[in-house]
């Protein structure tokens, strides 16, 4: 490392100190802990109001839900590794051994093991899914969300007629619930004994559920101990002890990688990612997602109330250099409310926009608001695709006059400017439906009153198109349903999709299987070396 | 002495000056005081030349500097051509000071090194607002002429002068505003003997030529005798003889006087008549409240019990106004 | 006598080349940001994506970072930003902290225990911590980086007056001064400021660097400058990430600024205070 500073040298050296000390479980060939870094500590443990998707994938190991989606292979492997991804057409029962749909659709029945217990010691029986079903029901958060596929009031009532069986009743038919009970975040929570231990605070950083692993230890932004839970009712999973260290730092990150520290780690820089390309020991698994990198605009706040207006910002957005600096060609432009892997996908809707400052300029003339503009875009400490994003749309968005002032919030400030009712700033934000249907998305997206409407963008005449699905049956009227709304969308141009996402993991040489279903350690149980 | 009555310019009654002993406790202060200045009484003439004369520690400086408020006196009065000085409010007590001028002993320190000879002596007459730039450099420029330096070198530092040139622009910028008034402390203690007879024959000649009227502070008695029309011994803060400077010379009354004079070498004397006093001078805490100052020196009264019980008063003793303050005056006489 | 000293202060810095060095540095440091920017063809915020992360060359003396920007360019401008957060501090905290510490030489006992005991708390807080408070109080931002520093610096520049002056005031001139009459703003300005401007001129310099330094700590936690100003501390931040990956120029540039900026300050302060002090070996008259 000649030529470097020494400032910059001792620093490195500080940090490379700090993480020795900080994790003196590193990784050794094939025993010990299997060691994985991840960059985004969660905010909360508390599945019922956990949204993200990222924040989502770290309760997995910790919860089972009812259900799950079958594996797949994943196409572009590397060698000596089997990658594989959820098949999202099909749903398979997890804890509950299978489960029936009734011909309406109004019935679900699910049949559970019997003999189970939380690590408690409390019965995992129909009460107990039952008592943590309705807690989600009844959270007003995320969790309700889920548990009505969004059909806010759909849910009748859940009831658990003898030890192993429950029945949730609906209204009305609703084929997105069983996707939704896929989720980590509608695990089944050990309700007894968060009560005993004094209620949701204390959820918030302890684990109470019936998972392939239990939570040993716990320090929220530094580190976590998941141990492999002996009474699991599945297959055992791979690797018995699991620690999780939270870096944020990108650097810190990198470094560890390369000494291979780390077994798994997750949550890197792209350009970091690039860089470790052909490094020895190392691999780097690819993976196209839809989830994508997005500049959500304000809509109800001016002047992003303007549609002209917000038209110009997405024709000033540069978004092939953002592909090559920011993403390093991990990515895929499209502009649309869907991203290309996504089912509902058509070429010709959704294909990507161009940069054009000229039409931008003439844009913002029409649009008759007055420049300069000063506005704020948010984005979340840690992220460093973000904070480039960020200061490459602060450079070209000055030239037609719109001055964004960058402000940098830690998890919980984003989380609450993200949750937010309206928004008033931009936020680069990194998301996706984590259930892979055009319905679930614009559910949540697109109708003016969700709540996790991310631009809150309103369109009666989108919302009203949505409304018509529940009718349609057949597939190709789907499709023209979902074209229709896209074509809406794409005129009203309420976000910016930067690009859609391919994710990468790097993982050390001696990793053998590695599952991907969403950010961070999801189906833990899968990996192992 | 002059027979007219006018007024004097410069009239001292019973001052005094205290400090309070300095290791004090806040919580407890200390009821020791110093008595710098105990009760000092004397006039001063317009035109006359009125010396303060004692060994170190007799609160000598301290008294000049009392007689200019730049300390506070603790008591007594200070009338300065009729007006109370001590009663005077701050800006009122500025404007009076142009009229009367301190030189000090410290010819070196009382001049600031940052400043050129010509800033100096022009600070006072900017001060008091006389006169605009041209005026002002024509009076500095007469007056470095009438203390011997030349205007060419006006520009300089003080430093680059030598202690008597520094002590002549002392008194150059003491005189520049023309007061009435010059307390002189010590003004030649500091330099060499030479040097000491041209900045006396120098004083002399400015108080002729511009009417000063001078209180003069030293403790070599040959100046004294030289330079000064009255004077006064002081002993601890407090006058033991005044009067005429011939009358004291040819005639001392006091103890105290006749072993300064004593010590004085004179033509002619073999010098083995020296009285020699036992002791030092300690202004604090010698019990000195009671009795006489002097008596714990004094071979006259050391064993008198009215000396230790009773003060004495300045009483008229000889010719003139020559005035003593002592229970045996006249009894320790010189050899002769 | 001016020409005097202009001859003797050439002399004095031609045989010392450590001063002189610090000299140099100094007046490249305060020339470039001043006119470098004019001179230079290239723009801070640029972005070329065409050359991003681009070594050193002809055309990118000190090469250019992950959006494709000028890093000389950044540098020249970040040279200015220090510069004028320097200035600003230390004029600021010379004026706030200076005029107390003679408020409270001069005000008696009670004016200056209560002032002193101010500034006692002031100076409780480490400076950096402070300068954080103030931004976070009154928002982030690069003028209130400059607040915050200028606070913190405000303990030095009094209790240093506050000294001095003490000291001065005793001195045999400042009673002639009194004797002849003079106002006390008179004896102030006159007497007793021109004589403290030896040490406050030494404590300026040196405060000159203790800001860029802090300025440069509170851009790397994230406070002061806010993107895209290209102030030092960030980018070395910024630049830090890249030292892994090979672009070692984006850190080191910006590091070694902050470096010779502080260093320079610093032995200025020193060879000043040699100076200046009559009483130093320097100066003793041979």
């Amino acid at each position: 490392m000649s030529g470097i500073s020494a400032r910059v040298r001792a620093r490195a050296l500080a940090i490379a100190l700090a993480a020795t000390a900080a994790s003196p479980f590193a990784a050794n060939a094939a025993e010990g802990p299997f060691v994985i870094n991840y960059s985004l500590p969660p905010p909360t443990l508390d599945p019922t109001i956990v949204c993200d998707i990222a924040d989502n994938g770290f309760l997995a190991p910790l919860y089972t839900p009812l259900l799950r989606y079958e594996t797949k292979a994943v196409a572009k492997a590397p060698e000596g590794v089997e990658v594989t991804t959820e098949d999202t057409t099909k749903i398979v029962g997890y804890l509950a051994e299978s489960f029936t749909v009734s011909e309406d659709g109004k019935v679900l029945t699910f049949k559970l093991r019997d003999g189970l217990k939380f690590p408690s010691g409390n019965p995992l029986d129909a009460a107990a899914v039952k008592a943590s079903l309705e807690q989600a029901w009844k959270s007003g958060t995320c969790g309700t969300y889920f548990l009505e596929a969004a059909q806010f009031g759909n849910t009748e009532t859940i009831e658990a007629p003898d030890a192993t069986t429950v029945v949730i009743r609906l209204k009305r038919g609703e084929p997105l619930l069983a996707h939704a009970l896929t989720q980590p975040n509608l695990g089944i929570v050990d309700v007894k004994a968060v009560e005993a231990n004094g209620g949701k605070a204390w959820l918030a950083g302890h684990a109470a559920g019936s998972g392939p692993y239990l939570l040993a230890d716990y320090q929220p932004g530094v580190r976590a101990i998941l141990k492999a839970n002996p009474d699991f009712f599945g297959a055992a999973p791979r690797e018995k002890e699991v620690i999780v260290n939270f870096i944020t730092d990108n650097a810190t990150l990198l470094l560890q990688a390369r000494n291979k520290q780390a077994d798994v780690t997750l949550g890197l820089s792209k350009a970091s990612v690039e860089s470790l390309k052909g490094a020895d020991g190392l691999k780097i698994i690819e993976v196209p997602t839809s989830r994508w990198q997005m500049i959500a605009l304000p809509n109800q706040t001016a002047p992003f109330d303007n549609a002209k207006f917000r038209e110009a910002l997405s024709y000033a957005t540069p978004y092939d250099a953002i592909l090559k600096n920011v993403a390093h060609g991990y990515g895929e432009l499209f502009f649309g409310p869907y991203p290309p892997q996504f089912p509902a996908f058509n070429p010709e809707i959704g294909a990507p926009r161009a940069y054009d400052l000229a039409k931008a300029k003439a844009l913002i003339a029409e649009s008759g608001v007055k420049t300069p503009v000063a506005a704020e875009i948010i984005i979340r400490e840690g992220q460093n695709d973000q904070e480039q994003i960020a200061t490459i749309a602060q450079a070209a968005w000055s030239q037609i006059g719109v001055n964004l002032t960058i402000r940098k919030l830690p998890a919980s400030g984003y989380q609450e400017a993200v949750g937010a009712k309206t928004k008033t700033a931009a936020i680069v934000r990194f998301d996706g439906p984590s259930v892979d249907d055009p319905a679930w998305l614009l559910d949540y997206d697109l109708r003016c009153a969700s709540a996790y409407n991310t631009s809150n963008y309103c369109s009666k005449d989108a919302e009203a198109l949505l409304d018509t699905r529940h009718g349609l049956t057949r597939d190709a009227d789907r499709q023209a349903l979902w074209d229709k709304i896209a074509k809406i969308w794409v005129a009203d141009a309420p976000r910016i999709p930067v690009y859609a996402d391919v994710y990468t993991a790097v993982v050390s040489a001696d990793v053998k299987d590695w599952h991907f279903a969403q950010d961070g350690p999801f189906d833990l149980n899968a990996w192992g070396r | 002495m002059s027979p007219e009555t006018a007024t004097p310019l410069l009239i001292v009654d019973r001052l005094e000056k205290s400090f309070a002993a300095r290791n004090s406790n806040p919580f407890k202060p200390s009821r020791e005081k110093l008595r710098a200045v105990d009760g000092i009484s004397f006039t001063v003439e317009r035109g006359e030349t009125f010396g303060l004369v004692g060994e170190s520690g007799c609160g000598k400086s301290t008294a000049a500097r009392a007689i200019l408020r730049l300390v506070e006196p603790t008591g007594g009065r200070v009338s300065f051509d009729g007006i109370d000085i001590a009663g005077l409010a701050p800006e009122p007590m500025r404007k009076l000071r142009r009229r009367m001028q301190m030189v000090f002993q410290d010819s070196t320190g009382t001049l600031d090194p940052r400043m050129s000879v010509r800033d100096l002596v022009e600070e006072p007459l900017i001060v008091h607002g006389l006169g605009d730039a041209a005026a002002r450099r024509a009076k500095v420029d007469a007056m470095l002429e009438l203390v011997g330096i030349r205007p060419e070198f006006a520009t300089r530092k003080p430093h680059q002068f030598s202690g008597g040139q520094r002590q002549r622009i002392g008194i150059a910028r003491a005189l520049v505003l023309e007061p009435e008034l010059v307390v002189l402390d010590e003004p030649i203690s500091a330099l060499d003997v030479s040097v000491q007879a041209q900045i006396l024959n120098l004083l002399k000649d400015l108080q002729e030529r511009l009417g000063l009227s001078y209180v003069f502070i030293v403790h070599d008695l040959t100046v004294a005798e030289f330079f000064c029309d009255r004077l006064a011994v002081l002993y601890l803060g407090q006058v033991m003889e005044s009067g005429a400077a011939s009358e004291l010379f040819s005639n001392p009354q006091h103890p105290y006087t006749v072993s300064l004079l004593s010590a004085v070498p004179r033509v002619g004397t073999k010098g083995s008549n020296r009285i020699i006093l036992e002791g030092e001078v300690s202004p604090l805490g010698s019990g000195a409240s009671t009795g006489c100052a002097f008596r714990a020196r004094c071979p006259v009264g050391r064993d008198r019990p009215i000396c230790a019980s009773d003060r004495p008063v300045l009483a008229p003793r000889g010719t003139g106004d020559h005035t003593v303050a002592c229970h045996f005056p006249g009894e320790l006489r010189a050899a002769p | 006598m001016k020409r005097d000293w202009g001859r003797t202060a050439l002399r004095r810095v031609w045989a010392d080349k450590v001063f002189a060095l610090a000299l140099l540095i100094a007046a490249l440091l305060i020339l470039g940001p001043l006119l470098g920017p004019s001179l230079w063809p290239l723009s801070p915020l640029d972005m070329d994506f065409g050359a991003p992360l681009a070594a050193p060359s002809l055309a990118h003396p000190m090469g250019t970072d992950s959006n494709g920007r000028d890093v000389f360019a950044r540098f020249l401008t970040g040279a200015r930003i220090s510069l004028a957060v320097g200035a600003v501090v230390v004029l600021a905290g010379l004026i706030v902290g200076g005029t107390i510490g003679v408020v409270a030489g001069l005000g008696g006992r009670i004016a200056d225990s209560i002032l002193m005991r101010l500034i006692d708390a002031l100076a409780a807080f480490p400076p950096l911590i402070l300068a954080m408070a103030v931004t976070v109080a009154l928002g982030v931002g690069l003028k209130t980086a400059a607040i915050g520093i200028a606070l913190s610096s405000v303990p030095f520049f009094a209790r240093l007056m506050r000294g001095d002056i003490l000291r001065i005031k005793t001195l045999p001139f400042v009673e002639a001064s009194v004797a002849m009459g003079a106002k006390r703003s008179r004896i102030v300005g006159r007497h007793l400021l021109p004589h403290t401007t030896p040490t406050m001129l030494v404590q300026c310099a040196s405060v000159f660097g203790y800001a860029i330094l802090t300025l440069a700590g509170l851009g790397f936690i994230g406070l002061g400058a806010q993107i895209p100003e290209p102030e030092w501390g960030a980018m070395i931040t910024d630049g830090l990430q890249y030292a892994l990956t090979g672009q070692w120029w984006l850190a080191l540039f910006p590091g070694l600024g902050v470096l010779l900026a502080v260093v320079a300050a610093n032995l200025l302060a020193d060879r000043l205070e040699e100076t200046l002090n009559p009483r130093s070996a320097r100066n003793q008259v041979r």
